[in-house]
């Protein structure tokens, strides 16, 4: 039993990691959006590259704390007809979520591989940032997500406790 | 698989309560999957709807929203409303509207304003003797002023998804939000003789007032210069945004004093979890809202709504009865995302300013809030009044008249919302 436990610990702890990576986009967003300001109002110049890594650290912000959304129960959920459930159906549907979560992810990383294939190498306008860097915190987010849902699938399918959805 | 199959497989999944992006993306991946469109249009569509420069204005509000309290800010805007208002018969009352409306210039989001001066007002009200539900119910309408208000986070999604200009929509939201002021007012002074609302018996000598009015004279500056930065083109909405973040951080660590690193710290973690939620969100329904589009349902949904009526005016009453429904059952960012393209291409067929059918559609949405089953606003009341959440859905109805006043006189007189950017822009 040592094994998975292991194994989930690093997925949670995996998931930490991307909440200081989200963290960091936080404050570069904040940082390059005002420094458009100034140079915008104060020495009359525009760089197309401060809004396009913007944009980038937006998509990672994003895209990399869904995991963690997910172990939290943060997602939002219409719980108009669930939260009158017992707890067994409860958490079979609890499981069905996190079963649909997965699969979900797994067409998600399949379009975004079919997807890079293609374009993967073509550049952004601004910084030149290939699309393959430029969307990678999505598909690293989203395969997180896959072994988040998958993990609280497994656990709601065991009976034991874990994340899901609020 | 016709488009109303798909709008039927997300709400069966939403309610077996699969997270509404989950329930909403893997909807339209089926109807990708099965009518054999390459499946890369998912990710394309998911990642590009987050592409966008306009959305970082979204992620900045809501770090304001965070930061009021760290900074100090929400307590001196209080303080503030409390000097001009405070002393007349349901003076609180009267404060909780005016610190909303103050607050709705800074924060732009109906939750954060709750989450930052609701427990502050509800405590104050109810000290002074408001019952508690009356306190939490005046609370949760005043902070529908949040995202009308400029700057508004519900606002800047609808502009990027109608391809609107985000401006002029959040300029058209100032005459409605003192509109609803207004509204609000009434009923604060109809109420407040009609159930004897009790009033400040405690006069404050003049050095006190004048003390309390220069600490919090940059605080209720805020929404000023934020406005006025917009109006005379200083900021685009996105800019507005980071301005407004590094005002208040100034504000809070240097003329406050009450920001420290633990404070920013769990601002920040609150800010990346509400925008990841949301972002989700808005990036599953971008591939939601294609499906929908592929599958010709805004065309059906226009020839369905074009049939009934042509005129404006008919339309837009029929949007807010519709609207007025969604907001009862659904998440207003994923109804925005929803019924935005659907919406849009009948009444602009018909006439309708898209400038002044984004306010109606806010408006109605944020109503929408407050109506249960599903009102994120009443939750989040009932979380800080304690004040259960069935007690709530049962004691908020009256206080809802203000507010659908305020609708009907936004949908009917066009010009308020259009009147400003119109003025603005030399349409």
């Amino acid at each position: 039993m040592a094994q998975p436990t292991a194994r989930v610990s690093l997925i949670g702890r995996t998931a930490q990691v991307c909440e200081y990576v989200s963290l960091a986009c936080l404050a570069v967003i904040a940082t390059l959006i005002f420094v458009q300001i100034l140079l915008r109002n104060f020495a009359s110049l525009a760089y197309a590259g401060i809004e396009e890594l913007a944009r980038f650290a937006h998509i990672n912000l994003v895209f990399l704390l869904v995991p963690l959304l997910f172990r939290e129960g943060l997602h939002v959920k219409i719980d108009l007809l669930t939260h009158r459930a017992g707890p067994k159906l409860k958490r079979v549907l609890d499981a069905f979520a996190a079963l649909l979560t997965t699969v979900y992810c797994l067409f998600f990383l399949v379009s975004e591989y079919q997807f890079m294939a293609k374009n993967g190498s073509v550049p952004s306008p601004g910084l030149g940032i290939p699309n393959i860097v430029f969307f990678a915190g999505a598909y690293l987010g989203m395969a997180l997500l896959f072994l988040t849902a998958a993990e609280t699938f497994l656990q709601k399918a065991r009976g034991q406790a874990g994340g899901g959805g609020r | 698989m016709s488009g109303f199959q798909i709008v039927g497989l997300f709400l069966l999944l939403s309610l077996l309560g699969v997270p509404l992006a989950v329930s909403m993306g893997l909807s339209a991946v089926t109807y990708i999957v099965l009518a054999g469109i390459p499946l890369a249009t998912v990710a394309h569509r998911m990642g590009n709807a987050l592409n966008s420069f306009p959305l970082l204005a979204v992620v900045l509000f809501i770090f304001v929203g965070s930061l009021l309290n760290a900074t100090g800010i929400t307590h001196r805007l209080y303080e503030g409303a409390k000097l001009v208002v405070g002393r007349v018969r349901g003076g609180l009352a009267y404060v909780n509207v005016l610190a909303n409306l103050v607050m709705a210039g800074i924060s732009g989001a109906a939750l954060a304003d709750i989450g930052a001066l609701g427990s502050i007002q509800i405590k104050a009200m109810k000290e002074q003797g408001y019952k508690e539900e009356v306190a939490a119910s005046i609370t949760v309408a005043a902070a529908t002023l949040g995202p009308i208000f400029p700057p508004s986070i519900p606002m800047i999604i609808y502009a990027s998804v109608a391809e609107v200009s985000g401006i002029k929509l959040l300029i058209a939201g100032i005459v409605p939000a003192l509109v609803i002021t207004l509204c609000l007012c009434v009923q604060v002074w109809y109420f407040a003789r009609k159930y004897h609302f009790p009033r400040e018996t405690h006069v404050r000598p003049w050095r006190e007032k004048l003390h309390t009015a220069l600490v919090a004279l940059p605080a209720l500056a805020t929404p000023v210069i934020l406005v006025g930065g917009l109006l005379f083109g200083w900021f685009g909405p996105t800019e507005l945004a980071g301005f407004t973040v590094f005002y208040s951080l100034f504000l809070g660590a240097v003329i406050y004093k009450e920001l420290t690193w633990e404070r920013l710290l769990t601002g920040a973690r609150d800010t990346v979890r509400a925008t990841a939620t949301i972002m989700f969100i808005v990036s599953s329904a971008a591939i939601f809202a294609w499906a929908l589009t592929v599958e010709q349902v805004p065309a059906q949904m226009s020839e369905l709504l074009l049939g009934f009526s042509k005129d404006p005016v008919v339309l837009l009453m029929l949007v807010n009865v519709i609207l007025l429904i969604v907001g009862m059952f659904m998440e207003s960012i994923a109804a925005i995302m929803v019924m935005t393209p659907l919406l849009v291409p009948p009444l602009y067929a018909a006439g309708v300013d898209p400038v002044h059918l984004g306010v109606v559609v806010v408006l109605n949405l944020m109503i929408g809030l407050l109506t249960p089953p599903v009102g994120m606003s009443l939750y989040m009341v009932s979380i800080i009044s304690n004040v259960s959440f069935s007690r709530m859905a049962r004691v908020i109805w009256p206080f809802l008249v203000p507010l659908l006043v305020s609708l009907l006189i936004v949908t009917l007189v066009p010009s308020i919302s259009t009147w400003l950017p119109d003025l603005m822009f030399k349409k």
